[in-house]
């Protein structure tokens, strides 16, 4: 027995705690009671594993990539490839390559390094294949055809190099080739290798060698109908060649690769001792012992790194094109975004890199299976989409052992029947098996049969099988009858209507149906299957939009990724969370005016928004530019009040002189200088804060610098403080005391919840359901405020330019409807697609006004606040939730005065954080020299930047060469004046100009005792000078003045004097 | 002169060593599971009496805090 | 009914003309609109129309609407009222936080004559028995002992399957804070001073107080939610209520609306045909139209003619379009005037006419003072130096 560790169980799992439990279970444990699990809490956090999209396993799709002739000499851009995946649901990606010369290279890859064979060999190896059953299986009776003929016989010669007849001698040769790289048993035979090879890497979702075989036929058959432009590629990017990466698998295949790893670091520790000499005896359980010891059997912590960190650390790279990125945080900013974490699907992190867009298309085959409206916009936008609202994965695998008998019943014809027709005759696959061949028409009934037994439940055909019939056509996609029955596709459920069934259908059969959005679309003769409902191809949060068909669709997406920054209701179990911060909307309501789908999703539970009187008008100017007014009664009486959580967690362990071994040293608390019971003028400030065990009371407000946790040091006997260090004030929410995991020590470790009031004010941002977001700008009085001939007063002002660009009239049809249910107390159902051209919303809604005594528009006449007279024109007026985002001034300004600076620079620092600046950049520069205010640059860039003054020398320019003399001591100077060497007034003198003058006086005076004249360098170069820059030779470094200089450009100056660059100022 | 402080604190400490002041109060804490209450000195360990769960919130105390009703 | 056309204002399908008056001194040649009292006096009329417990609606005829307004503005932010306004809060056991519960008590009504207190001065003031009131909230959840059972360690549960579907009401004792919970606590002279507020006839929406001949000095309705309490929840606060205007903040407004409209004026110019009669009456509100079928007349009721929404609706129909001339009083405003507050409705107004009184007074003391000041210091050039002017 060995222990592998603890591995991570995902909540509400089969192996949870919380594993079918109630609401009110749930509730009792502490959990949120829509509680559904799907993720694992790695250090508090809640990580998911999130779905990948990967090419449709057992399937042959036909690429077309210019990429691929750079492979090698003779490599064109054709080749077909198979994604197959084991019955353990690992995978191995096969390519077959066409070569110019006509035949082809088999193309696998073993632990990250790819291998291509000769696609002769495989076939020999399989079966034993004489040249004339390949030449048959081939070309089917095809014989006309001059170019499969020429290329089936080239790729025949081409083997004859070989010169190996039977499949015992290529499985040898394959055997012996890859005997290294595998890495097994000596033991093992050149052959036994080879059909190893053939086992495990090669068509590995088929068992038997003589299934692969055929397969490899079809293979070749499509690779050649490819070349001759008889079928067209396939495109990698449609969800039709596609399915999902589950979590499950994911985790099931890196549990499986480590414990091989495992296995094999055993082996390899036998290998060392057998190599060595060691004694090894399998039957001495001491020496096994000495064995599993010297392994790393914690597969347990390596699972958790993969959740925690999403890295994916495996020799083979599981046949995925990434190795990182797999898990990720879902966040509970507010449900929207808590639940669309569980339904999002990321195409994968190598096309993040692409520079093209294809990848990222919207492509008509991912209707109703991707939503088109629910993407972010920005550098993932069509690469992070998320399942439709009825889109379904299917999980489990499906019972269709009995369909290749059924089928041949019904006119199949076996797979291994000798004589079959190619051109009349279409290939019959489940699972990329090949399971039989028959004529277009027979395939095409066989298809009708199965949909009609699988819609009945007859043949006991499941209904999770995917029916792909690919008709014959001029150059179109490769036809035949695949049938799929495997894990991780997606499927929806729409209606078949010769039987008026419930269908499923997936993404592969789909291109070829037609499915009409709503019953009238029906054609009759044409229409297969009709959506349930025509908003099924919407995400949930899609869905949740009012009137999304009213909006351009840009809107709905904007509405997408802001219903997900919304402030709301993050979840119903608050006290009982640790999350680092949440965000919570405290007077949230549900809306007026909501989809359906609102209920069926129980979205009342975690409200979003408020309700809000929205006024359309141009109202004093402070609802320009997407600006929007707030009535400050409505705040004052709580309109979007939220409340920001923040956790700090006060650790001991991680504390200066905490003892990392052995007892700990620091203890929660007040030491004994701190005097408890004194009276209260001399009472120790912490105790405001502070209770006697070191914590902060419950409901303690705290602002900058107050002390939230004491502690005592038990080597100092000292109580020290930490601090709170945010800048706004916050409330103690809740106090949690974490004990360790065994229970026997003392308190180490708390987790403060820190309660943060947002009340909203001018600059937090706001937003509609309909991508119209805004930001406060003022807070009007209510008397100041319009009001209507009933007395309503709005909540909100926006400026009616937020609309004629935008195109938001499901906004404006919300307005309506909101005002019409608030007035009847209905709850307006705001489904897109049910109004139309001839019965409209507006005619619905207004309806509803007018019985009201509302005009049937929507729009009111208004009074000013101000005047008290009436406008002049009719404002639109009415209902609208609003959602306030969680966007907040108090998180983002900056402001600064003075503040710290660079040390090297004496620049102002930037980052919110550190109290720095915004920069004023080159473009700011140049609209200042623009517009020709030099005085306000001056100030910009010198005065409040790195002012500095500077001496510089008025000889040889130097910024850099200051000395100073000590004069202030009061020296006497006794001696004669030519001794006291010049010096500015303060003593400062320039160096390198006083060692030139030292140099030339000593020159001269050498000159003058040995009599002789001083050569003085002669330069051709001549320059005029004018008198008053030529220096009296009195002055001898001594000539020094004042100037003012950025800082920043002294350091240059120096960092120039190190590569050898003198920087000279001219002083006028 | 610090070994010596160290000494004489360790002459009035437990037999384990540790340097004790008298504890202060027992601090009532409720469990964060059961909600049962635990009176939980300085320095021992945190563990509910009942259920075991090591976990526990700070009551509120009685303490005036003042808010405008704004 | 006619009226002059110089009072309307025009009302088109989409907007709205002639908004402001035209009356006043060198608009019309050779006509004297400078301001009179007697015509003034003989113009303005004031006319209550309903008056209800909580709501009045009465019609000003004769202002214009810059004072119309003012005294809009005046009831909804310069009314004084008393409120909740500082709340020390010593536990709150509560799922409302601290600061949202302050919040919510604040907004509660209170009961308080606010003409029996003086106004707090601002930060610098005290609190005194004049001008602050002390109520106390002690509200304890527990669990009602006949239908829950007690364990040996002290542990309260519901007793039963059967008992688990029973009302929050009757498992649990106190399981609402709301309105009624405030206990005043009298201090110095307040209990002879201040006495509640008594609604009469009683108020069928408040049934608590109606038992009682005198309510508790407290909230105007004792049956406001503030917060929902479970066992072991408990509140206990003491709040300081004191007087305050509702420009300072919303909870001391007195009004929960006061607002206007201008009076409608509807003026058939063409015959309605009998067939569509009844359409047309569909167009404007209840009453507005009387359709005689004996006499075969549509016309509009002088009496309701003020009901009217001004839907416009009218204005939809091509064939109505051109039959009616809408439009509206321009000084004939019609007041609706709710209060939620120790005021009754119709006092409101007198108190805003006091408000803008006392206001008017400081402005001519000023005034008055600025001319004092022009007069004693006899400058040349007559400017008045600012340090004088009060």
């Amino acid at each position: 027995m060995k222990d592998c560790g603890l591995v991570p169980i995902m909540v509400r799992s089969v192996r949870c705690n919380l594993r079918g439990m109630s609401s009110s279970e749930l509730v009792n444990h502490h959990e949120e009671a829509e509680e559904f699990g799907g993720y694992f809490v790695i250090n508090g956090n809640e990580r998911l594993i999130r779905y990948l999209i990967l090419p449709r396993r057992n399937h042959v799709i036909s690429l077309l990539r210019p990429s691929f002739a750079n492979r090698g000499p003779s490599y064109t851009q054709y080749a077909v490839q198979i994604r197959c995946v084991r019955p353990d649901q690992t995978s191995c990606t096969n390519t077959l390559h066409y070569l110019a010369n006509g035949s082809a290279m088999f193309r696998f890859s073993w632990r990250k390094q790819e291998y291509v064979i000769p696609i002769m060999l495989i076939l020999k190896a399989l079966v034993g294949a004489s040249d004339k059953e390949i030449f048959e299986g081939l070309m089917m009776q095809d014989y006309d055809n001059t170019f499969l003929t020429g290329r089936v016989e080239l790729l025949l010669r081409s083997y004859k190099r070989f010169t190996m007849r039977t499949g015992e001698q290529a499985l040898e040769y394959l055997g012996e080739k890859f005997r290294v790289v595998l890495g097994l048993a000596e033991d093992m035979s050149n052959s036994a290798i080879g059909a190893l090879l053939i086992r495990k890497l090669i068509l590995v979702h088929i068992e038997n060698p003589r299934q692969k075989y055929h397969l490899l036929l079809f293979m070749l058959r499509k690779l050649y109908s490819l070349v001759n432009g008889t079928c067209c590629a396939d495109n990698p990017d449609s969800p039709q060649h596609q399915e999902v990466l589950l979590p499950g698998t994911l985790y099931s295949m890196i549990i499986k690769e480590r414990l091989e790893e495992t296995l094999n670091a055993i082996r390899t520790f036998v290998n060392v001792d057998v190599r060595n000499g060691a004694t090894v005896d399998f039957h001495d359980k001491r020496y096994l012992a000495k064995i599993l010891a010297r392994v790393n059997f914690d597969i347990g912590s390596k699972l958790s790194n993969f959740l925690a960190t999403g890295n994916l650390v495996s020799p083979s790279g599981l046949d995925l094109q990434q190795a990182s990125g797999f898990t990720i945080v879902a966040e509970k900013l507010n449900w929207q975004r808590y639940i669309s974490h569980f339904r999002c699907i990321h195409r994968g992190a190598f096309f993040a890199e692409l520079k093209t867009t294809t990848v990222r298309k919207l492509l008509p085959e991912a209707w109703g299976f991707l939503c088109p409206v629910h993407t972010p916009d920005g550098s993932p936008c069509g690469l992070l989409n998320h399942l439709a609202r009825t889109c379904r994965l299917v999980t489990a695998p499906l019972a269709v052992a009995h369909i290749p008998a059924l089928l041949v019943k019904y006119g199949m014809s076996e797979p291994f029947s000798s004589c079959i027709d190619g051109r009349i005759n279409l290939c019959v696959q489940l699972d990329g098996h090949v399971i039989g061949w028959a004529s277009p028409s027979v395939a095409k009934q066989l298809a009708t049969n199965l949909r009609i037994w699988k819609t009945e439940g007859k043949n006991e055909i499941p209904m999770d099988l995917e029916i792909g019939m690919v008709p014959p056509s001029m150059g179109g996609q490769y036809p035949g009858l695949f049938l799929f029955s495997s894990r991780a596709r997606m499927m929806r459920p729409v209606k078949y209507l010769p039987n008026g069934r419930d269908d499923s259908v997936g993404p592969f059969e789909q291109v070829y149906m037609d499915i009409a959005c709503t019953p009238e679309e029906i054609e009759p003769g044409v229409s297969t299957h009709v959506e349930h409902n025509p908003t099924n191809f919407l995400s949930i949060l899609a869905n949740l939009t009012p009137f999304s068909d009213f909006n351009q669709s840009p809107r709905n997406i904007y509405q997408c990724q802001m219903g997900k920054q919304t402030m709301g209701t993050p979840s119903t179990a608050l006290k009982h969370r640790t999350d680092n911060k949440l965000y919570r909307l405290q007077s949230g309501q549900s809306p007026v005016v909501r989809p359906a789908l609102h209920n069926t999703y129980a979205m009342d539970a975690f409200p979003n928004g408020t309700n809000a009187i929205v006024a359309v008008i141009s109202y004093t100017g402070y609802d320009m530019e997407d600006a929007m007014i707030l009535n400050k009664s409505a705040h004052e009486r709580g309109f979007a009040y939220g409340t920001v959580y923040k956790s700090q967690i006060i650790d001991l362990k991680d504390m200066k002189g905490a003892s990392k071994t052995g007892a700990p040293t620091l203890h929660f608390g007040l030491g004994p200088e701190i005097k408890v019971n004194s009276r209260a003028e001399n009472k120790h400030s912490c105790l405001d804060f502070l209770d006697l065990d070191g914590l902060p009371y419950v409901g303690t407000r705290l602002s900058t610098g107050d002390p939230i946790a004491a502690y005592v040091d038990d080597v100092t006997r000292r109580t020290k403080f930490v601090k709170y260090k945010g800048d706004e004030a916050a409330f103690v929410d809740e106090v949690r005391l974490i004990g360790d995991e065994t229970g026997e020590t003392e308190l180490q470790k708390v987790h403060i919840t820190l309660r943060i009031t947002r009340s909203p004010v001018i600059g937090d941002k706001f937003s509609s359901r309909h991508g119209q977001k805004g930001v406060c700008s003022q807070k009007w009085p209510a008397i100041d405020m319009p009001f209507s001939e009933s007395g309503m007063q709005p909540d909100v002002i926006i400026n009616p330019h937020a609309f004629p660009s935008r195109m938001t009239i499901g906004m404006l049809v919300e307005s309506m409807a909101g005002k019409a249910g608030a007035m009847h107390g209905l709850a307006q159902d705001a489904t897109p697609f049910k109004f139309s051209e001839e019965d409209t919303a507006v005619s619905y809604f207004g309806e509803q006004l007018k019985a009201a005594g509302y005009n049937y528009y929507g729009n009111e006449p208004m009074y000013s606040g101000i005047t008290g007279e009436e406008f002049a024109a009719d404002i639109y007026l009415g209902v609208v939730y609003y959602q306030r985002l969680r966007h907040m001034v108090l998180d983002k300004f900056q402001v600064r005065t003075t503040g710290p600076v660079d040390p090297i620079t004496r620049q102002p620092v930037k980052g919110r954080k550190r109290a720095g600046g915004i920069r004023f950049g080159e473009m700011e520069r140049d609209a200042l020299i623009a517009h020709g205010t030099s005085f306000l640059l001056q100030d910009r860039l010198m005065n409040c930047s790195d002012y500095s003054t500077a001496w510089v020398c008025r000889t040889c320019g130097s910024l850099i060469s200051l000395g100073y003399e000590d004069i202030s001591l009061g020296e006497v100077f006794t001696g004669m004046s030519s001794s006291r060497k010049p010096t500015g007034p303060g003593g400062e003198y320039c160096r390198t100009c006083r060692a030139a003058a030292e140099q030339e006086d000593e020159l001269e005076r050498q000159a003058l005792a040995t009599g002789q004249h001083l050569q003085r360098p002669q330069g051709n170069i001549k320059v005029a000078i004018s008198s008053q820059n030529v220096l009296g030779k009195s002055s001898k470094g001594g000539d020094l003045d004042v100037i003012a200089v950025p800082y920043v450009f002294r350091y240059l100056c120096a960092e120039l004097a190190s590569m050898g660059i003198a920087v000279s100022l001219e002083i006028q | 002169m610090n070994t010596n402080d160290d000494h004489l604190q360790a002459t009035n400490s437990t037999s384990a060593g540790i340097p004790m002041q008298a504890p202060r109060q027992d601090m009532e804490y409720l469990c964060a599971d059961c909600n049962a209450k635990n009176e939980i000195r300085a320095r021992e360990p945190i563990r509910c009496r009942e259920c075991g769960h090591r976990i526990m919130y700070k009551r509120r105390t009685r303490r005036m805090v003042q808010f405008e009703a704004r | 009914m006619n009226v002059n056309p110089r009072r309307l204002v025009g009302i088109g399908a989409e907007r709205v003309s002639h908004v402001s008056n035209t009356e006043f001194p060198g608009h019309y040649p050779d006509e004297d609109h400078s301001w009179n009292l007697e015509s003034f006096k003989k113009n303005l009329t004031v006319r209550t129309h309903r008056l209800s417990q909580r709501s009045i609606e009465f019609d000003i005829i004769g202002i214009d609407a810059s004072i119309a307004n003012a005294f809009r503005r005046i009831m909804i932010a310069e009314v004084p009222t008393i409120a909740i306004d500082q709340v020390y809060i010593f536990d709150n056991t509560s799922v409302i936080h601290d600061e949202v519960l302050a919040h919510r008590i604040g907004l509660v009504p209170l009961n308080v004559d606010p003409r029996t207190m003086d106004g707090w001065e601002g930060e610098g003031d005290t609190p005194t028995d004049r001008n602050t009131l002390e109520f106390r909230v002690n509200v304890q959840c527990s669990f009602n002992p006949e239908y829950n059972t007690t364990d040996k360690r002290g542990k309260a549960s519901i007793a039963g399957s059967a008992n688990q579907n029973l009302s929050d009401e009757k498992l649990y004792s106190n399981y609402l804070f709301s309105s009624k919970h405030f206990e005043w606590n009298p201090a110095g002279e307040q209990l002879d001073k201040i006495k509640p507020v008594v609604l009469t006839p009683p108020d069928p929406l408040y049934p608590t107080y109606n038992d009682l001949k005198l309510p508790p000095l407290g909230a105007l309705n004792p049956d406001i939610v503030l917060a929902k309490l479970r066992p072991g929840q408990a509140v206990e606060m003491v709040l300081h209520a004191r007087k305050g205007v509702g420009k300072d903040h919303a909870k001391w407004s007195p009004v929960a609306t006061a607002s206007y409209r201008l009076h409608p004026n509807i003026v058939i110019t063409k015959p309605i045909r009998m067939e569509r009669a009844e359409d047309f009456k569909a167009c404007f509100a209840d009453g507005v139209v009387v359709v005689n079928k004996k006499k075969g007349t549509v016309s509009i009721s002088p009496t309701h003619m003020r009901n009217d929404t001004v839907s416009r609706e009218v204005l939809r129909d091509p064939e109505f379009r051109d039959s009616v001339e809408l439009s509206r009083i321009r000084d004939h405003f019609i007041f609706e005037v709710e209060s939620e507050s120790a005021y009754r409705p119709e006092e409101l107004l007198v108190e805003a006419i006091a408000v803008m009184r006392d206001k008017i007074a400081r402005m001519r003391e000023a005034a008055v003072a600025l001319l004092g000041s022009e007069q004693t210091d006899e400058r040349e050039d007559g400017d008045v130096l600012m340090q004088d002017a009060v």
